[in-house]
Formats: structure tokens, sequence, C-alpha cells
């Protein structure tokens, strides 16, 4: 067409198949690697309880990701999911004694089941309707947990029988970091798999234009309950891990206020980005650790980081490093 | 594909509470003709299109559609059906680049089962390069070939209602409705959108053109509908319209000197 069509200078070559699929597998691999590499580095027991817990919230991180920072659609309520997929967990594993990775399973499946029912009437909402919603959700959630006490042992939590594979129980801190990492690496892998498909694409284009995207005959509806049944389930999964680490459940991980800290982490750690999740969820559970003094602000603390990147980095820690690392050059 | 009539539209009518925008219009637009749509603003053309892509459901009236009735079908049934669309304002996706943006259109083309896609089967792999692969020769035709990897928010006003026009073909629609393509655009970049319109109507495309610049208008239109006030006016061959004496009256002659 018309060469003289005045346009920015800022494209850069066709990048070849190969160098795309490297792109994707990136994340992963440094994942591993830094995973692999910190053990013998770091390795006592203080360094495994957190990193576990690093783990379990990266899990949230990276579905709830796919929800907020992709479809652009807020959550203010996936602690639910995961306190419902820990309570789940707990009750299959221990009342009816299942094997632990069905117990884990079938919760899972449970809460994705939970999230499609009620997605249907949530996700017609939107901006601070569709918030509100899934707030209230989180709050019902939590208050029928602490309440429905012959169930669920009310607010002094139930107990959680060891996790066992295969007839044997898992110890040990190696162990469990293993299983924490191997979840977050597979949570990445499917996460950037959609991101990189048809799927990921429409998720991002009902993000910016719904109605674009609805006229390129995308079901918008429809993705957004995938990427809403998606992320609750991961976050029922990594609910459910964490029970059988913890050994025990209680309402508080259901509550309203770890919600806010799921959100934090994702804002923090950039939308729309995996990295971002991670290293949001790996920062903000950090943090609380190191800054002990603080513990009785811990609330105060996380709404001041969650104005202060939304003032000063709308677009999180991570695409902001990587645009600085990059110059101006566009990124995903 | 075959000339036949593959959008038929029947007393459609859209009211906004106590405004009819459109009212009781009928129409066909067949495959490979060229169908402008023309008016003075506030006419009702960008409601029309709305109707005729999904935005809007019809108060009144039916839409017809390759004989299926999409008369109360979601926005996204008529993009399937493959009913393409351009923006008067560009929607351009700014969250991914510019070749994605084009892969995006291609959509009801691509097949979306979650197993494949979760894992990343070898399937989905190869029907992904494909599908870039086509998105590049549309990115070419819209000479846009050099931008792939960019934002869109890099490219001009001009460059995003190509881009907007290559994401709608990307979908290999039937049926094409540019609202307004040329808006904004200078003479030679107007020019080649009317080169790439008759392009599409030699491939049997039906293209529904809402457009101001008359040149463009009378230089690729084979059928011309005159909406005013929300009423269609005139409707015939582009000859026959340059010539009635009503539209003359109502929007050529007394116009602002597009003509």
């Amino acid at each position: 067409m018309d060469s003289s069509v005045h346009v920015p200078a800022t494209a850069s070559s066709a990048r070849p198949a190969l160098a795309r699929r490297a792109a994707r597998h990136r994340l992963l691999v440094a994942l591993a690697v830094v995973a692999g590499a910190l053990p013998p580095l770091v390795g006592n027991g203080y360094f495994y309880d957190v990193a576990i817990l690093v783990a379990f919230n990266a899990v949230v991180c990276v579905g709830l990701n796919l929800l907020i920072g992709y479809a652009g659609q807020v959550s203010l309520g996936h602690a639910g999911f995961y306190g419902l997929g820990g309570y789940g967990t707990a009750l299959l594993a221990s009342k009816y004694a299942w094997p632990s990775l069905l117990a884990l399973g079938a919760a899972a499946a449970a809460v994705a089941l939970i999230a499609f029912v009620v997605a249907r009437p949530i996700l017609k909402l939107r901006g601070h309707y569709l918030a509100m919603a899934t707030l209230g959700l989180g709050i019902i959630v939590s208050i029928v947990l602490a309440t429905e006490d012959r169930i669920t042992g009310g607010p002094d939590g139930m107990q959680v029988p060891p996790l066992a594979v295969a007839g044997v129980a898992v110890s040990g801190e190696l162990a469990w970091y293993a299983i924490a990492v191997g979840t977050l690496l597979a949570a990445v892998w499917i996460a950037s798999n959609l991101v990189a498909s048809p799927a990921g694409r429409a998720l991002r284009a009902l993000h910016t234009s719904e109605v674009a995207a609805q006229v390129a005959g995308i079901d918008v509806a429809r993705y957004k309950l995938l990427a809403f049944v998606l992320s609750a389930a991961l976050a029922a999964l990594a609910g459910g891990l964490a029970a059988f680490h913890a050994g025990f459940v209680t309402p508080a991980t259901a509550s309203f206020l770890r919600s806010i800290e799921f959100v934090t982490m994702v804002v923090f750690g950039g939308m729309a980005s995996t990295a971002g999740a991670i290293v949001g969820a790996a920062v903000l559970t950090l943090l609380p650790q190191v800054l002990t003094a603080l513990r009785d602000y811990e609330t105060i603390v996380f709404g001041a980081i969650l104005v202060a990147t939304m003032i000063f980095l709308p677009r999180g820690i991570v695409p902001a490093l990587a645009r600085l690392a990059r110059g101006t050059r566009w990124m995903r | 594909m075959d000339a036949v009539t593959c959008l038929r539209v029947d007393g459609v009518t859209k009211s906004f509470g106590g405004v009819t925008a459109v009212d009781d219009v009928t129409f066909g637009i067949d495959g490979g003709v060229v169908h402008a749509i023309i008016g003075p603003n506030g006419a009702g053309k960008t409601t029309l299109i709305n109707l005729l892509s999904g935005v809007y459901r019809p108060t009144r009236g039916r839409i017809v559609f390759d004989s299926r009735e999409l008369t109360h079908a979601p926005a996204h049934a008529f993009g399937a059906a493959g009913i393409a669309r351009t923006f008067q304002t560009p929607q351009v996706f700014g969250n991914m680049s510019v070749v994605e943006n084009v892969m995006t259109g291609r959509h009801r083309l691509l097949r979306h089962a979650l197993w494949p896609t979760l894992v990343h089967a070898r399937s989905l792999a190869r029907a992904e390069r494909d599908s870039r692969a086509h998105a590049q020769a549309l990115l070419r035709l819209l000479g846009l070939a050099d931008q792939a990897e960019a934002s869109p928010a890099a490219l001009s006003f001009g460059a995003q209602k190509r881009l907007e026009i290559a994401r709608a073909l990307a979908s290999e629609p039937a049926l094409l409705l540019l609202d307004e393509p040329a808006a904004g655009l200078n003479a030679t970049e107007a020019r080649e959108i009317g080169r790439v319109i008759r392009h599409l109507a030699e491939r049997g495309v039906g293209v529904v053109l809402v457009e101001h610049d008359m040149r463009l208008v009378m230089g690729v239109s084979d059928r011309i509908l005159v909406l005013q006030d929300g009423r269609c006016l005139c409707e015939g061959s582009a000859d026959d319209v340059r010539n009635d004496a009503r539209v003359i009256d109502a929007y050529l002659g007394a116009g602002d000197g597009h003509a």
C-alpha cells in the first residue's frame, strides 16, 4: 500500500516461530532454575516455610491474573475459592477418608463447578458492580465456613490429615517444596499456553473493547467464564495443598483480607504478566516476614502498596522494569 | 463465492426511547456488491451498521443472513456467521501486537477446544502458525507488514483504520461493514481504501460502505442507499441515485460541498 503514510518506526522484524516458542517457555525455565538453585544456597527450615507459602500464593495469582490482568475482570472474592478448596479437601480427606490426591482433585473440581454456576449471573456485571458481587461472594463463603460449625468446625477450623501420595505420607520440607514448586510450574505452563492461544487473545481483546471482540465473533461471556472458572480452580487447588501443608484450615483462609492480598499481589506484580503475578506473590508474601514489626499494620501496608502501585506503577512492577530494560519497545 | 443475496434487511426499525433512529428500512446486499449507505449526519447510518453487526437489536423487523435468522442473535453470532465490520473510531486491541490484532479477527475460523489450548497441542501450534502467516499476508495487503510486531498505539490514525480492515478481513467474511473508513484519512489513503474495497468485491465479498467522502462512494459503489431521518429516501444503482431529484435536493446538492 501507500508507503508514504507516516508510521513511527517501532517495528521489529517478525520473530520466527522458534523464538516465540522460546519466549513462551522462558519464564518456565527461569522459574525452574531459580527454584532449583535456591535450596542449596539458603536451604534452612525458615526458607522452605516461606518459599512454600510463596508458591501457593503464586499459583492463586497466576490464575487470578488471567481474570484480572488479561480479561480485565476484577474479583475481590478469590480467597473464597481458596478457602473452599482448603475446606473441601480437608472434609473429603478427613471425614470421608478419601485418598489425598482424589480429595484435592475433587475439591478443586467442585469449586470449579461452583464458580461456573455463580459466574453466569455475576459476570454480566461490569466494573464496580462485578467487584461488589465477587466481594459479597467471598464474604458469604467466609461467613458460612465460620458459622457452619458442625461441618467446618467453626471459627477454630478443622484438622487435615497429612498428604499421602500412593499411600506414602509426604513429609519433609524438601518434598513439600518440590510439590509446591511443581504445582506452580504446572500453573505457569497452563497459563502461558492459554495466553498464547486464540482463547488468550480473546481474553485480551474483550479487555480492551468488548464490542470489537464481539463483532470478531468472540463470545465474550464464554471467555470471561473460562477465565473465572480456571482462576477459581487454581485458587482451590492452592487452597487444598496449603491445607494439607498446614495440617489445618481456618475460616481466615477465605477472609476478605486474603482476597485483597491476592489482588494486591497481581496488581503490584503487573497485570497481564504471569512473571509479574509470581513476583507480586513473592514480594508481598515476604514483606510481612521481613517487616515483623509492622505485623499489626499489615492490612494498612497492603492497602498503601495497592494505592501506591496504582498511582506510580499502574502497569505493575514487572512490566515497568521490563519496559525500562527494553527501552520503549512493545512487550507483552 | 456466488453473487447470491447474502443479507436481507426487512422492515428494520430501531428506537431509543422516543427517538426512532432507523425507521422501517428494507434492502438486500449481495456478495460481490459494494453497497454504500449515505445520508446527512444523524440520518441513522451508524445505527444501521450497528444493527447489521448485531451490536444493537432491532425494535422491529428482521435480519436474515445467508438464510439464517439473526434478528435476535447476539453480536458474536453475527461475527461468527461471517459478518465483519470496522468502527468509525478505530477500536484496536491496545494490549497486543498489530499482527495479534489481525489474528484475533480470525477467531471464528480457529478451533477453541479447551484441552488443546491448555496443553498447547501440536494441532493448535500448527493452526497458530497458519493464522499468523495469513495475518501477515493481510498486513501486506493493507501496507502494514513492517509494523506487524509493533503496538497498535504506535500507529497513525490512518494506519489504525487500515489495521481494523485487516482484522475484519482475517475472518474471511462474506459481508464487510465499513463505517466511514476514509474519515480522517488523506486523499492518497482514501484512494487506497477504495482500491482495497474493489479488490474485495471482485473476490465476492459483499461490502456495506458508510461514508461521507462522495468521491470514494461514487468511485467504488455499485448500489447506494440514501438515509434521511432514519428512513430510506431512495435505493438503487449509483447512477440512478446520483440523478435522483430527491437526493440532490436533500443531500448532494444542498450538502456541504463533498459532492
